[in-house]
């Protein structure tokens, strides 16, 4: 009897439940329930357009810009430049390089804007003091800088910049004041014979009309160099440093660090109306507007765990520049070679007076030797050096001296270099869906699969947005292995028959659209069955294995740096799993980790990244998630771009700098847009930076999942985004689909809030992200949204 | 530069990992929950974007500012402590007003009442003040002074009064926090008359500080185990006058009711809280000293933890920050004193929805706040307030098996139990014919068997298996602990004594106790079970299991072979296992049972388990006695010895693991250092 009822009640709570999920799940497709929220303050809305998450309109001070043409602008005579003992060494159309041989600096003339660059920090003393002791004037006045440790007792602390000058041991003939009597050529000058020749010294060699080597001799640490300067026919500065060139002849010093040109193009304080550019995320500017009075420093390619070398700023490109005068002047630089070994400065009025931007080129990296469990030890430094070459490339701006400039002059750079070809859609933009197919819950001794969407699932959901319209789609599946979605790492076997994926793939490809499979090659955790954590787990160079401890306030794991070799053997014996079922190759982690590590010996960032390519040349179809540059060549979509940079205080502006240079390129996606809490402005966002609409979905209830953990992917179910997603790709389509295969060739703020980006093909999209409505030349466009000019 | 470097050292364990969802919205930071199903902090919708950090307010720049406040009129009040003077923001007109400058000597609290006058706490006067504002001046003057009283019974000439912080009631009245103070918070008439303490900390109930309360008497207990309450360290005021505190080393706050008593706490918190602030939708706000903020339902729910400590000057980071306050738009104000800077956070959409739906509900109008809710759910579907609030909704429309599901998923025990008794409740009327059929059935089964022999035919099978597996011997001794139970002196003596039993059995035993156990943990409805399946930890559920078992076995061996005990280690060993048999009889019973149960009939649950426990207590007793053949008196004492021992043999155990992982370690370092010196 007991038992009847028991049963009745299961029988109706389960008949009643699936009927209310059915019911609910329905009614919330047609309702899009659309809330009207409180207005904030029209302050607030004003400070946020002025706050670095968007890009400031270009507004400078008239008096400013007076000043800085008056004042701050390089404009020695010939006879101050003689007096200073430049010499004219390189010349051509574009370019002539003056050279002062001693402190190694130049003086760089762009003919075509008429505008001086100088490696030195100019116009000291402007305040009337002078700009600090002759360690900090030496550093001012020397192009080259170098860090060295002793060989027996290294410590970090004492690895400081040594500048050309103080290493000569050379004494300035003046306190470094300009007044009546001292003229502005004075504050380099030295007293005769102090730069000494038996300590530190320079000569050319091999000089041409375009390139000239110079060998530097340090006397003093025993380091020897040679630094060869070009200037091409394309108006580039180029400056080379062949590691094999590098000798070091005393044993008690080890060289750690050379920096080149540290000064090069450096800004006065405020006094020019101009930017910084970083690369830092999707890109970010910092103005000269106050004194910042930070130092940014960073690794390009983020952290490198094998150093225990971590950075929260992301540099996925070695470019950044130095804007002078926006529409005028302005410098920017490159690195061609060496990227992975080097460490980038942004010094914005930090201690001294000048804004520069540089990279430190690392010999040997200062690591912390481990000895026992407190995480006692001591500084160690290996005596192998780095193996890679050093090359910076500077170009200098004019009329399109700002961050599009930069970006698209490096766009045509690696057009050239064969690095960017064509892969982007040529009409209706891409969505891109993720689908968590299943996990594993822990449970009694095993684990219990939950699965969230079947392949059949798949199929309906893509042909449910074909129907509506939507017939550009790339398809990413996670969580499809047996082992589900948690160890990042899984075996390459499906969870339900092959068949069936095999019948997803054929029908998505016969639409020419892409399918991918999700893997991550890089990090896996300890479940995974795929990773033994004594032969593929790599060590970093203290010897120690490399593991990560997440540990937010929510999450606590352990995940592991697999051997790049390791890596590559497993990327290419899948391969052909990939092939047979017709797949494209998703892999996380791979395209943003750079890490050196240790086998035998320490190998540097440079093996690791010969590694990655070697292994994703073989595939044919790539999606990466925010691929450092190095990967650009095979990547053909770019997954979660990111719509934000490391947020420094003094970071002025967010621009889009990466989707400038990618633009009419790749195809960029945005992430994930489930976690999307700013609501329109990441539309528009997106609209403004060429973004494609990515979500993440299941075709069961989220809930179900809750206790795997996928459940960080809290909100997924496809029936509560259906509207939205086509809601949201038709927003973004109606205007990039206008412009897509084209590059961007210029974007400009109308007004705070509202940008205007024009594309090579002629269209523009006007994009108000204000909550009024903006008038622009005959076109309104409506708040919180967009038109494009045909 | 090299602070920099150090900054960036000290970081190496705080490492990027690539996570599953990428950073989306442009913040420096991760926006979390509690959620009180899991029982930890999970990731959400980001709730608030930082907008900018100033060092300076129009011109006036801060210096160690140390307390901020807000009032009705979105006025910012910021008490700038190191440039001694309270700056007054309009946000809505921007106009800017310093007050007490040159008058001020330490300010470190500000609080504007709902009589719109200013309140200041100043340290270095060691006064409280109340400004009000004089139109005719067009200034602040100060109206009353709230100082140590003289001659009070509370104050002795040597008690310190240093009022740090400061908030006033409906009635006005003025409370002070004062550093150190033991007692609470000093309370005030308006016009400056003390009035007694309020909202003091107590000492807690632990064991520990029982026993010493019995052994020793106040002074003693003061002075060698500082055993004294800790000073309440911040307030805050709700939207219904209720005084909110906070202390160092506690986590969360406590809501304190007019009489003083704990009206409701937070359920989740940091330890070390900065401050408090009740914001528009009577959500309170706090940020503890490493930056995160952490927003609570008017009851105490965590709805959202954010920010982070600061080590590079990222926005929406904080280096310390020493105050918090929310406007009207629930705009939120944070003082970082480290960087003397402000940093203001603007709500995202999904926190505009969870404010709607939270200022609905609260109003009693479930139904009202279904459908932001339903918007909340769909931007995060494990969102526990959100599916408790759905619940609630449709427990309301009387649709009573969605309630139940919603309440299953948020784990609401009340919610699911109320509706599952509605459902029940249906149920058993729609069934009420089908019960009097079964009923009469049975009668009608119970009359024939008179006539013909119903019975003996249906349970002839199982009576013919019993007679076939008596020729078993591990039939009967598995058997026998039914028969035990019946008789238990009789059954232990047949343990000892006729080999009854055999260690197998008894093994048996314990692994269906075992296998119970986990049915248990794994079967029973949440109402009664705060266990969840997929966080059971297997090896540790063994190891709960068995090894309090043989510690017991074998303490117990060990003290009784010393002891005059008759039992060997065999009988300890069947006995105890035996002894399990109410156990593996009753969980699961329980388990099986909790699913028809609603909170109501917990009684019929608990009642039914805590007689398991006091059987299987009075067994244990009897089984030693028997088994050692002991006096009731020698029995006792010989169990409490047998506990002890089994402490102490982990004791050891753990002390000798220790000791040989020294050794290890020690050749592990040596190894180490030779290498990398060599």
């Amino acid at each position: 009897m007991v038992k009847l009822i028991k049963y009745l009640i299961v029988v109706v709570i389960t008949v009643t439940f699936s009927f209310v999920i059915v019911n609910a799940s329905q009614s919330k497709n047609t309702e899009g329930l659309v809330i009207d929220l409180n207005q904030n303050f029209p302050y607030i809305d004003k400070m946020l357009l002025e706050s670095s998450r968007f890009t400031q309109k270009d507004d400078f001070d008239p008096t400013l810009v007076n000043d800085y043409h008056q004042y701050y602008q390089v404009d020695y005579s010939e006879e101050e430049k003689e007096d200073m003992g430049y010499e004219l060494v390189l010349d051509n159309d574009k370019l002539s390089v003056y050279l002062e041989i001693n402190s190694f600096s130049v003086l760089i003339h762009n003919k075509e804007t008429n505008y001086y660059y100088s490696s030195r920090s100019e116009f000291q003393s402007s305040n009337g003091r002078s700009e600090g002791n002759t360690r900090i004037r030496a550093r001012h006045a020397s192009g080259i800088w170098v860090e060295y440790v002793a060989s027996q007792n290294p410590q970090r602390n004492l690895a400081i910049p040594y500048a050309l000058l103080e290493l000569a041991d050379a004494e300035f003939a003046t306190n470094g004041i300009i007044n009546e009597t001292n003229l502005r050529t004075s504050v380099y000058e030295l007293v005769p014979e102090t730069y000494r020749k038996n300590k530190v010294e320079l000569k050319k060699r091999n000089q041409t009309d375009n390139q000239l080597v110079i060998d530097v001799n340090l006397k003093t640490i025993g380091l020897r160099f040679d630094v060869s300067l070009e200037i091409t026919d394309e108006g580039m500065f180029n400056v080379f440093l062949d590691q094999e060139s590098i000798v070091e002849s005393n044993d008690a010093y080890k060289t750690t660090a050379i920096y080149l040109f540290p000064n090069m193009g450096a800004v006065r304080d405020t006094k020019a109306p101009g930017y910084m550019v970083i690369p830092d995320g999707v890109g970010a500017l910092v103005r000269f507007n106050e004194r910042h009075e930070a130092t940014l420093q960073s690794r390009f390619y983020n952290s490198d765990f094998g150093v225990s070398s971590t950075t929260f700023s992301n540099l996925s490109v070695p470019l950044y520049g130095i804007i002078h005068e926006v529409g005028q002047n302005g410098i920017y630089t490159f690195l061609s070679e060496g990227a992975e070994q080097a460490i980038f400065y942004a010094n914005l009025t930090d201690n001294n007076n000048y804004n520069r931007a540089y990279t430190k080129y690392v010999l040997r990296d200062i690591y912390w030797q481990v000895i026992d469990r407190q995480n006692n030890g001591q500084d160690a430094v290996l005596s192998q050096r780095s193996d890679s070459n050093f090359k910076i490339h500077f170009g200098f701006l004019g009329s399109d001296a700002n961050y599009v400039g930069i970006a698209s002059r490096y766009q045509s750079y690696l057009v050239d270099e064969g690095i960017l070809t064509k892969k982007a859609p040529e009409s209706d933009i891409d969505l891109h869906l993720s689908f968590v197919m299943s996990d594993l819950e822990p449970s009694f001794l095993w684990s219990k699969r939950i699965s969230m969407t079947k392949t059949n699932d798949v199929l309906r959901i893509y042909e449910e947005l074909k129907e509506q319209g939507i017939t550009n789609q790339s398809i990413k599946l996670l969580g499809w292995s047996k082992d589900g979605n948690t160890n990042r790492l899984d075996r390459m076997n499906f969870n339900e028959r092959d068949k069936n994926y095999d019948k997803l793939s054929e029908h998505i490809n016969a639409d020419g659209n892409q399918i991918l499979l999700n893997n991550d090659y890089v990090y896996a955790a300890e479940s995974s069955k795929r990773v033994s954590l004594i032969s593929d787990v790599t060590r970093n160079i203290a010897k120690t294995r490399v593991t990560f401890e997440i540990n937010s306030l929510s999450t606590r794991r352990t995940l592991y740096f697999l051997d790049p070799a390791k890596t590559r053997d497993k990327l290419l014996s899948d391969l052909s799993f990939y092939e047979d079922h017709h797949y494209g190759l998703s892999a996380d982690s791979i395209g943003q980790s750079l890490n050196s590590f240790y086998r035998k010996s320490y190998h540097e960032r440079m093996d690791t990244k010969a590694y990655y390519q070697e292994a994703l040349e073989a595939y044919e179809f790539v999606s990466l998630v925010n691929p450092n540059d190095y990967l650009w060549q095979y990547t053909d979509q770019y997954l979660d771009m990111p719509v934000l940079n490391a947020q420094y205080r003094y970071y002025t502006d967010l621009i889009p700098l990466i989707p400038i240079i990618l633009s009419g390129h790749v195809a960029m996606y945005t992430s994930y847009l489930n976690f999307n809490a700013i609501g329109e402005d990441r539309l528009l966002m997106m609209v403004d930076y060429n973004l494609y609409p990515n979500y993440v979905l299941t075709s069961e209830d989220t809930f179900k999942m809750r206790y795997t953990a996928s459940n960080e992917l809290y909100t997924t179910h496809y029936d509560s985004y259906k509207a939205e997603i086509v809601r949201t790709y038709g927003f973004v389509n109606e205007a990039l689909k206008h412009v897509s295969g084209n590059k961007i060739v210029s974007r400009e703020m109308i007004e705070t809030g509202v940008s205007l980006v024009t594309y090579e093909n002629g269209v523009s999209i006007l994009i108000n992200y204000t909550s009024n409505d903006v008038d622009y030349q005959s076109i309104t466009v409506e708040k919180k949204s967009y038109e494009v000019i045909l | 530069m090299k602070k920099l470097l150090i900054a960036i050292i000290s970081l190496s364990l705080l490492m990027f990992v690539p996570s599953m969802i990428t950073a989306n919205n442009g913040l420096t930071y991760t926006t979390f929950t509690y959620s009180t199903t899991q029982g930890r902090v999970v990731p959400t919708q980001d709730a608030y974007l930082p907008l900018n950090i100033n060092r300076s307010i129009e011109g006036l720049t801060l210096n160690e500012p140390e307390d901020i406040t807000i009032d009705k009129e979105d006025n910012i009040y910021i008490a700038d402590t190191k440039n001694k003077r309270v700056i007054k923001y309009s946000l809505k007109t921007e106009e800017i007003r310093v007050i007490g400058d040159g008058f001020l000597l330490d300010p470190k609290g500000v609080h504007v009442g709902l009589d719109g006058h200013l309140y200041v706490a100043d340290l270095g006067h060691k006064k409280a003040f109340k400004f009000v504002y004089d139109s005719l001046l067009d200034d602040y003057v100060v109206e009353v002074t709230y100082e140590k009283p003289q001659g009070s019974v509370y104050f002795s000439e040597l008690d310190k009064f240093e009022p740090t912080k400061v908030v006033t009631d409906k009635g006005n009245n003025v409370y002070l926090v004062l550093a150190g103070a033991i007692n609470g918070l000093a309370e005030f008439k308006n016009n400056g008359e003390f009035f007694g303490f309020f909202g003091g900390n107590r000492i807690p109930n632990t064991w520990d500080n029982i026993v010493k309360s019995l052994l020793f008497d106040e002074e003693q207990r003061r002075t060698w185990f500082k055993m004294i309450p800790k000073p309440v360290y911040n307030t805050a005021v709700d939207q219904n006058g209720l005084i909110l505190t906070t202390t160092k080393d506690v986590p969360g706050y406590l809501k304190l009711n007019i009489a003083n008593f704990v009206y409701s706490k937070s359920n989740w918190g940091f330890n070390r809280l900065e401050d408090l602030f009740v914001g528009p939708s009577d959500t309170i706000f706090a940020v503890n000293n490493d930056g995160y903020i952490t927003e609570y339902t008017a009851e105490g729910q965590v709805l959202f933890i954010f920010s982070g400590k600061d080590y590079l000057s990222q926005k929406g980071l904080f280096q310390s920050p020493s105050s918090i306050a929310v406007d009207s738009k629930n705009n939120i104000y944070v003082l970082d004193k480290g960087a003397s800077s402000l940093q203001v956070f603007i709500p995202t959409q999904f926190a505009d929805l969870v404010h709607e739906a939270i200022t609905l509900y609260q109003q009693g109008r479930y139904q009202e706040s279904k459908g932001p809710w339903q918007e909340v759910l769909k931007m995060n579907a494990l969102f526990d307030l959100a599916n408790k609030g759905i619940g609630d909704a449709f427990f309301a429309e009387g649709n009573y098996e969605t309630a139940m599901q919603y309440y299953e998923i948020s784990r609401h025990s009340e919610g699911y139990s109320n509706a599952y008794w509605e459902v029940r409740n249906e149920a058993l009327l729609d069934s009420a014919s089908w019960i009097i059929y079964v009923i009469i059935g049975l009668i009608v089964l119970a009359i024939v068997n008179r006539f013909i022999p119903v019975y003996r035919v249906v349970f002839k099978p199982i009576k013919d298996g019993h007679k076939y597996l008596k020729r078993f011997k591990l039939y009967n001794e598995l058997m026998f602990g039914f028969y035990l139970l019946r008789h238990p002196q009789d059954g232990y003596y047949g343990i000892k004594r006729e080999n009854k039993t055999s260690n197998f059995s008894a093994f048996i035993y314990l692994m269906l106790f075992f296998l119970s156990y986990i049915f248990y943990g794994y079967n029973t409805n949440f109402q009664f079970n705060n266990k969840i399946p997929s966080e059971i930890d297997f090896l540790q559920e063994i190891i709960t299991v068995f090894v309090p078992f043989f510690l017991f076995v074998i303490g117990n061996y060990l003290v009784c072979s010393i002891r005059d005990g008759e039992g060997k280690l065999r009988d300890v060993f069947q006995s105890s296992a035996y002894t399990l048999l109410p156990f593996i009889i009753a969980l699961p019973i329980l388990s099986i049972m909790s699913h028809g149960l609603t909170g109501n009939e917990a009684f019929i649950y608990s009642s039914l388990f805590n007689l398991a426990v006091i059987v299987f207590a009075i067994y244990m007793i009897v089984m030693v006695k028997e088994i050692h053949f002991y006096e009731m008196k020698q029995t006792l004492g010989n169990i409490f010895i047998s506990i002890f021992t089994g402490l102490m043999i982990l004791l050891m155990v753990g002390i000798v693991y220790i000791l040989l992982n020294e050794i290890v370690m020690l050749f592990v370092d040596i190894f180490k250092e030779v290498t990398s010196r060599g």
